[in-house]
């Protein structure tokens, strides 16, 4: 029955030429996707989206030592610092590179502005500064070597959005498509769906705690997103203990989940005497119409049914049960404020997105997907195209990254069973609406981006990928290798519809039979175990 | 706001029947002259299909889906390009926007197709496209007029989701209620601002608004809502979503609720009908005046007593709620109806 009337809906929604493509996907197909039962994977994702576009670069270095001569400016800034040279650049495990290798295949590194001997140092000069930098600590949640971060975590390099504009951007990194709208499901919407089937008891498929909202276009109702922005935000939509709203009309009963088209089952909803009754009129309406008002009818009672059964699930007691930060403390970790400057903004690291909400959604046992909105102090986002951009910038992408690293390293500290941390079982998908210019140039949009992976599934120490030197200004990506939807490996530039591929195959999702992209797209070679 | 009665007329009553014949077989030649084909789409050609084929490496990248899905397939190739006299000028190739397009010649908002590289005249100079130039020139040269598609998909869905801010304009007028029962005036920096009077009332707004909500659960209610906010870049979502069906199931229990215990309001009770009274044919007259009120359709006794027996009596003897209960439980059923949710 799904699989006719999605198939309707999408006919009627999108056309039968993007039908055709979705059939190739296999996204028609009514039971949840193929998702490799493979314990090795991933079985939740996080997506952490960085709002404005981002100087990766000023963060992670896939550059050569001429690289970085060319693009990036010398040190500078003081207690705010930006820039480097190649001196100041460590892989993260600090081991020894060599600074000219063009290979495109790097382990984890960046400039360094903290103080390996004393994290938490503020003040001291920066080694190869020339005297012009301070120490600041952020970041050094990646390098530390009590947790080794780094070690889980591949970079994606160089990856062209096809777009220079935000919301199409941030598009082109949840579906892989650039546009003004999406043109095939998102990532998020992809991955909750497939996993539905092997973790039927987790009632919120994919939530979504700010920014672009992860649709699951021609995707069962289900896999579409809930928004959320805190736990008390959950009252007003998920749970019946509002008296305004409930008083009286609370009670349920159990009663056979009979489909919209009359299905029997052997399941039972729990239903008030209002869902039971809209539920009864709807399958009164079934085959009265046509395909797509079907489809669109279908869709609608799916909805009402799940909502019953969530709130019949009490999630909030479930979450509110479960805490948020709980294992990560000691030494730097203790300190949660941050500043720019010896104290010209400062602000809690933890407010720079709700990292306690998704840590308690991803602990409860109650969600796969959760997808946020990331900024740094005091909501900066890195949109920076003022003159000292770039400064503001470099600075605030080393705070933002300090947050989510302890977000991290808070998820690895977490046991999640069989002998798996809930990191490792967690696939960590950070992503912006594009790259920018390199700092000589400015700090404009650009298109060419980067994409960091962390957790399961994920080979990690290692940035797939880099730039073409050749090329003055900004240039776009280097060649990787990547395999193409037909098993073919090819070396090109790589663009946003590979990354998107490569959070999906995470998952053990095939490409070309568990999902499909337009435009066609590969996976990057050597970013996952599987 | 709820023609759902012609809607659903239309929807049932109305039978598709094509006269044009199921041309979209590459080996379709010519377009029939019969009157009765007049209306008729021009079907593809052979030539079209080499031509379709020629161009497709290039530009199925990015037309492949969307609006502008041009080669999604030889169907849409020939019904939104060839068929489209904005790109294709049949006979006339110099006045063809295509092939100034391939050419980098075009004065529209974009000089060529591919937008930014190598023209693609260049890239067939270069070996990476074989289709010349001059081979879509000499198709065009040959082209007759070409009809485009006009008529519906027979399949296409026949109703549309409540926007947010349907929902709201819908209910303030169904309901009696107005945004002094949920904001109370405000001003901030000189702009006038809506105050909320508490989320317990499930206030809703858009952040285009003016007076613009002050609150941010205000703002995201909409957007639970499925949106639409220009201000917050935010595309709409007319699928019925469950983050829609989480939000509309509570908020209108609440407004009902409002609404019932509002005093004076008679948008719910008319004709001298009140709360009140919960008897069963006061309830089933009023479920009656209900469906006119939020579906334009007229209820028959037995839906009317089903209502009665199967939503209003049980909620009535729950010990947990008040005399506003079962009714609000009723008014939310009306509401949350597929005749209501979409139009």
């Amino acid at each position: 029955m799904m699989k006719l009337s999605r198939r309707r809906l999408l006919g009627t929604a999108l056309g039968m030429g993007q039908l055709a493509l979705l059939e190739r996907s296999g996204l028609l197909s009514s039971s949840p996707a193929r998702a490799a039962a493979d314990s090795a994977l991933p079985s939740r994702l996080l997506s952490i989206w960085i709002d404005g576009g981002c100087h990766w670069e000023t963060m992670f270095t896939a550059l050569t030592a001429a690289g970085i001569s060319k693009y990036i400016p010398g040190p500078a800034g003081g207690l705010i610092p930006f820039g480097y040279t190649p001196e100041q650049v460590s892989n993260f495990d600090r081991t020894s590179f060599d600074p000219d290798d063009p290979a495109v295949v790097r382990k984890l590194r960046g400039p360094v502005y903290w103080n390996w001997d004393a994290p938490s140092a503020r003040t001291g000069v920066v080694p190869g500064s020339d005297g012009q930098q301070q120490f600041r600590p952020y970041g050094y949640a990646w390098a530390d070597p009590a947790y080794k971060l780094y070690n889980k975590t591949c970079v994606l390099v160089g990856a062209d959005q096809g777009t220079a504009s935000h919301v199409s951007g941030r598009i082109a990194s949840m579906s892989g498509v650039a546009g003004a709208t999406f043109r095939s499901p998102a990532v998020q919407a992809v991955i909750a769906n497939a996993m539905r089937a092997r973790f039927a008891d987790r009632p919120l498929l994919n939530v979504n705690l700010g920014g672009t909202a992860p649709l699951a276009l021609g995707l069962p109702s289900i896999a579409s997103p809930t928004s959320m922005s805190s736990l008390s935000s959950v009252e007003p939509t998920l749970s019946d203990r509002r008296d305004g709203a409930w008083k009286g009309l609370r009670a349920r009963t159990a009663s056979e989940d009979l489909g919209y088209d009359g299905s029997s089952s052997d399941r039972t909803v729990a239903r008030t005497v209002v869902d039971d009754a809209v539920a009864q009129s709807m399958r009164g309406l079934h085959s009265k119409s046509n395909a797509g008002s079907d489809a669109l009818l279908e869709q609608l009672y799916d909805s009402y049914k799940d909502h019953s059964s969530l709130i019949a699930r009490d999630v909030m007691t479930s979450l509110s049960q479960t805490t948020g930060f709980e294992h990560l403390s000691g030494g730097l970790y203790d300190e949660n404020t941050a500043c720019i400057g010896s104290a010209d903004s400062c602000g809690a690291l933890k407010s720079t997105a709700p990292w306690d909400f998704a840590l308690q959604l991803l602990k409860s046992e109650l969600v796969t997907s959760v997808n946020l909105r990331a900024t740094s102090i005091a909501n900066a986002s890195f949109d920076t195209h003022s003159q000292n951009g770039p400064q503001i910038h470099t600075n605030h992408l080393h705070i933002a990254f300090e947050s989510i690293g302890r977000m991290l390293l808070e998820m690895d500290l977490t046991p999640a069973g069989n002998g798996k941390t809930l990191l490792d079982d967690t696939l960590v998908y950070i992503y912006s609406d594009f790259g920018r210019t390199f700092p000589r140039f400015g700090s404009d949009h650009h298109p060419a981006t980067c994409a960091v992976l962390v957790g399961g599934g994920v080979n990690g120490n290692q940035m797939l990928g880099g730039y073409d030197e050749t090329l003055s200004g900004t240039p776009l990506g280097a060649a990787v290798d990547v395999i193409s939807e037909d098993g073919i490996r090819e070396t090109r530039m790589p663009k946003s519809q590979d990354v998107a591929a490569t959070v999906m195959r995470a998952f053990g999702l095939q490409p070309g039979r568990d999902f499909f992209l337009p435009g066609g797209y590969g996976v990057y070679d050597g970013a996952l175990k599987v | 706001m709820k023609n759902t009665l012609a809607t659903l007329s239309l929807v049932f009553a109305v039978g598709f029947v094509s006269a044009c014949p199921q041309t979209s077989s590459a080996a379709a030649s010519a377009v029939s002259s019969s009157s009765s084909a007049a209306a008729c789409p021009t079907p593809a050609t052979a030539d079209t299909q080499r031509i379709f084929e020629g161009l497709k490496p290039i530009c199925e990248g990015c037309h492949v889906a969307g609006e502008r899905g041009y080669f999604a397939s030889l169907e849409s190739f020939q019904s939104l390009l060839v068929a489209d006299t904005r790109y294709i000028t049949p006979g006339d190739a110099d006045s063809s926007v295509l092939v100034a397009l391939l050419q980098g010649t075009s004065r529209g908002a974009f000089s060529q197709m591919p937008p930014s590289g190598d023209t693609y005249a260049s890239l067939v100079r270069s070996g990476v496209a074989t289709l010349t130039v001059d081979e879509v020139k000499g198709w065009i040269a040959s082209l007759g007029t070409q009809a485009r598609d006009a008529s519906p998909d027979k399949n296409a869905a026949r109703i549309t989701r409540v926007s947010a801010n349907q929902v709201r304009r819908t209910l303030y007028q169904q309901l009696g209620l107005d945004a002094a029962d949920f904001f109370i005036p405000a001003t901030e920096h000189g702009i006038e601002m809506a105050e909320s009077r508490g989320d317990g009332n499930y206030p809703l707004l858009s952040p285009d608004d003016l007076p613009a909500p002050r609150q941010g659960t205000t703002e995201a209610r909409h957007a639970n809502l499925g949106g639409f906010s220009v201000v917050a870049q935010q595309a709409a979502d007319r699928t019925p979503s469950s983050n829609y069906v989480n939000t509309l199931v509570q908020l209108s229990q609440r407004w009902c609720r409002i609404a019932i215990d509002k005093p004076g309001n008679t948008a719910l009770f008319s004709q001298g009908r009140s709360a009140a009274d919960d008897s069963e044919a006061n309830v089933t007259a009023t479920v009656k005046q209900w469906s006119r009120l939020f579906h334009a359709v007229e209820l028959d006794d037995i839906e009317a007593q089903r209502l009665f027996t199967d939503v209003f009596v049980p909620l009535r003897a729950d010990p947990a709620g008040d005399a506003s209960s079962p009714w609000s439980g009723l008014c939310s059923y009306f509401i949350r109806h597929p005749f209501w949710v979409f139009y």
